[in-house]
């Protein structure tokens, strides 16, 4: 088996991890115009959602939808509880930012607190490695890359077959031409903040299955990669945080392969660095927005 | 801005750890640790090995009849926060001496280490600390270079001369490649790949093979338990090679790493060296103690290392009669290192002291005899899992033996 084929596999994996928490961080950016720093931390709130489910007897896939739907509450809630009272301020962008740090703080050693700083991992069967063509991928690396298409889908589907994914997009392209239209922009942004929230629930049972153990750290190591994501796709771009995401995780994969694996994150922010030089609004042109 | 402050407050509140309140008749031990961060395993599992000899002292008697407890301060694997906490830990609580940190911190804290006048046991093993001129500085924990040369002897006395080396970049298992490195290719071994892990990563398959192709006899490893449970998780999805044996460390002799790797992977070639005398009295009586306060005879990462730097401190303390730092430390080589009557348990050395009998304690992780710079050497046993997540010795390196191995010119 060619390991560069291998390789271009694994990057299929990682890739669909990352589109499936991009796509919901671009999203998000691209209708609040903030970063959340707290999105991480989303992430590893729904694995260990998915961990008390799956302790208590559920399938992995029914946990890591009952995951999905809990954070997407949480979120919405979080947005209206903390971020929302700040914005309405008109504060300055920095106070928000530090503000979702603060939340990521929260999340993170709340976590630690109920659970524990040790390893945790689902009761899942062991995966059985299946060669398929030039790849050689388990049964549960097949279904990460499964439920990545199936969000994919449904986020396309959303965002160009409903009125709330056309007000979603209005919203990014130009809020306050949006709202002078007539959308009711609150309740937009509570629909993404739900949307994003079950992406982050289901993105982080997904990169639980993928590393095998967590810890309350889990989404704060991927955050940085993440950014890398969006903003390689476009911020604020959710089909742009789909090829990120395909580049950076078979960039990284490949990268890993043939280059001392130390350096493998630092590749994937130097190709992010270097198609941005060649095409500075990202990998899918966003028009005005920092 | 009120709510932004209230929600850092907020998780700073979730992330102290609980002191506990020394009156005048308690003598207050220091731990010192990740208990957040990167490393957060470490802090408790040095903790739970820091109960254990408290809880086996008191039941003893105590130190000069006073009981002995313990508070922990979180170095949050970073500098920056390790200082402070501390500086915070020794002009707040008062402890009679400290237990910690790890590698990931003790080379910052050497400028504090050489002024403090309070008895560090350190916990780490960079070997930047081989020989620092410390006088309130001692280590029950070997070093890396000792570490490494204990894995090459076992791999070439396996006739494993072909290896690849799959280490993190953290702190700890970076000082530790140089030495191995060394030691295994002067004795005829040759490494014929590396691959360096960056922690806790969500996919290593790319670096698994690399590993594979190159075809080595034993791969030598250092990796936390999360990083462990990826990778192996990973090693076995892609198809565990038989006839490669995996060598780890010390850090993988733990509860952690077989719950992170599971019982299937575990058993499988996996192997690990550490320093312990799985055969010394001491081991059983520290084993019973464990079970009691932990309810498992599992031991944690560093609790054996930990358990030994109470019960030598505490001895320190009983046979200088005072809990000063400046008093009993100079106790500490007296109690630990020969001559003198063997013991085996803080039990056992109080009472030889009452009658006056010089005593040289031996204890669970090394013979605790500490050389001129306060470090102790071996020997070293090596383990596989079994199972039911116990540990079974399969060997046994003498620090002799293991001495003649070490090659130098490795120390930094």
């Amino acid at each position: 088996m060619s390991i560069l084929m291998l390789s271009i596999g694994f990057g299929l994996v990682t890739a669909s991890v990352l589109a499936i928490a991009g796509v919901g961080l671009s999203l998000q950016f691209g209708v609040t115009n903030f970063v959340n720093f707290a999105y991480g931390d989303y992430a590893t709130l729904g694995a260990y959602i998915a961990l008390v489910a799956n302790e208590h007897g559920l399938n992995i896939y029914v946990s890591m939808l009952i995951a999905g739907i809990v954070v997407a509450i949480f979120s919405a809630l979080v947005n209206r509880l903390v971020f929302k009272r700040f914005i309405d301020k008109r504060v300055k962008l920095v106070i928000l930012l530090v503000v979702t740090i603060g939340v990521s703080l929260v999340i993170e050693y709340a976590l630690q607190s109920i659970f524990g700083a040790q390893f945790q991992s689902y009761t899942i069967t062991s995966p059985t490695p299946m060669q398929i063509g030039p790849f050689l991928l388990t049964t549960g690396q097949i279904a990460i890359i499964g439920i990545a298409v199936l969000c994919m889908v449904g986020v396309h589907l959303m965002l160009s077959r409903t009125r709330v994914g056309k007000a979603m997009r209005a919203m990014s392209d130009n809020p306050a031409l949006a709202e002078a239209s007539g959308i009711d922009t609150l309740r937009i942004t509570d629909l993404t903040w739900l949307v994003v929230g079950f992406l982050a629930g289901i993105a982080g049972v997904v990169l639980a299955m993928n590393t095998s153990t967590f810890t309350p750290l889990l989404g704060s190591f991927f955050l940085m990669l993440l950014f890398a994501v969006v903003i390689l796709g476009g911020i604020g771009k959710p089909y742009g945080a789909m090829l990120g995401a395909l580049v950076i995780g078979v960039v990284t994969e490949v990268a890993g392969a043939y280059i001392n694996a130390a350096y493998q994150d630092a590749i994937a922010f130097l190709i992010m660095i270097l198609l941005l030089l060649l095409r500075p609004q990202g990998l899918f042109s966003s028009r005005g927005r920092a | 801005m009120l709510a932004a402050g209230a929600c850092v407050i907020l998780a700073s509140a979730f992330a102290a750890t609980p002191a506990l309140a020394a009156g005048s008749n308690t003598i207050t031990i220091g731990v010192f640790g990740d208990f957040t961060g990167s490393e957060s395993f470490l802090g408790p599992d040095l903790t739970k090995g820091v109960a254990t000899a408290v809880a086996a002292i008191n039941a003893a008697g105590g130190v000069d009849g006073k009981k002995l407890t313990y508070v922990t301060a979180d170095d949050a694997g970073d500098p920056v926060d390790a200082i402070p906490a501390l500086r915070e830990m020794l002009s707040v609580d008062h402890p009679a001496f400290v237990v910690g940190p790890f590698s990931d911190i003790e080379t910052a804290m050497i400028p504090i280490i050489k002024e403090s006048t309070v008895p560090i046991i350190v916990q780490g093993g960079s070997t930047q600390l081989d020989k620092i001129t410390a006088p309130y500085f001692w280590r029950t924990n070997t070093s890396d270079d000792q570490e490494g040369s204990a894995d090459a002897f076992w791999a070439i006395h396996q006739h494993w001369l072909r290896a690849a080396f799959a280490y993190t970049t953290a702190a700890g298992a970076a000082t530790l490649m140089d030495p191995t490195r060394a030691a295994y290719e002067a004795h005829g071994g040759k490494v014929v790949i590396t691959e360096n892990l960056v922690p806790d990563q969500s996919s290593y398959r790319s670096q698994i093979l690399q590993i594979m192709a190159a075809k080595p006899q034993v791969v030598f490893f250092q990796q936390d338990p999360q990083t462990a449970g990826t990778f192996f998780s990973e090693v076995a999805q892609l198809g565990f090679d038989n006839k490669t044996q995996w060598l780890g460390t010390d850090v993988e002799y733990s509860s952690d790493v077989f719950k992170a790797l599971g019982p299937t992977i575990a058993t499988t070639n996996l192997q690990f060296t550490n320093n312990s005398l799985e055969s010394s009295p001491a081991s059983r009586y520290f084993s019973v103690w464990y079970n009691k306060v932990n309810h498992t005879t599992m031991p944690a990462l560093a609790a054996p290392q930990g358990y030994d730097a109470v019960v030598v401190a505490a001895l320190a303390m009983e046979a200088a009669h005072s809990t000063q730092g400046s008093v009993f430390n100079r106790y500490m080589i007296k109690v630990a290192n020969p001559p003198g009557r063997a013991v085996y348990s803080f039990a056992q050395g109080k009472a030889l002291l009452a009658k006056g009998i010089k005593i040289n304690y031996s204890g669970v992780s090394s013979t605790v005899d500490f050389n001129k710079y306060h470090n102790v050497v071996g020997p070293f046993g090596v383990y596989k899992f079994t199972a039911n997540g116990n540990m079974v010795q399969i060997g046994q390196i003498s620090s002799i033996a293991n001495a003649k191995f070490f090659t130098p010119g490795t120390v930094h």
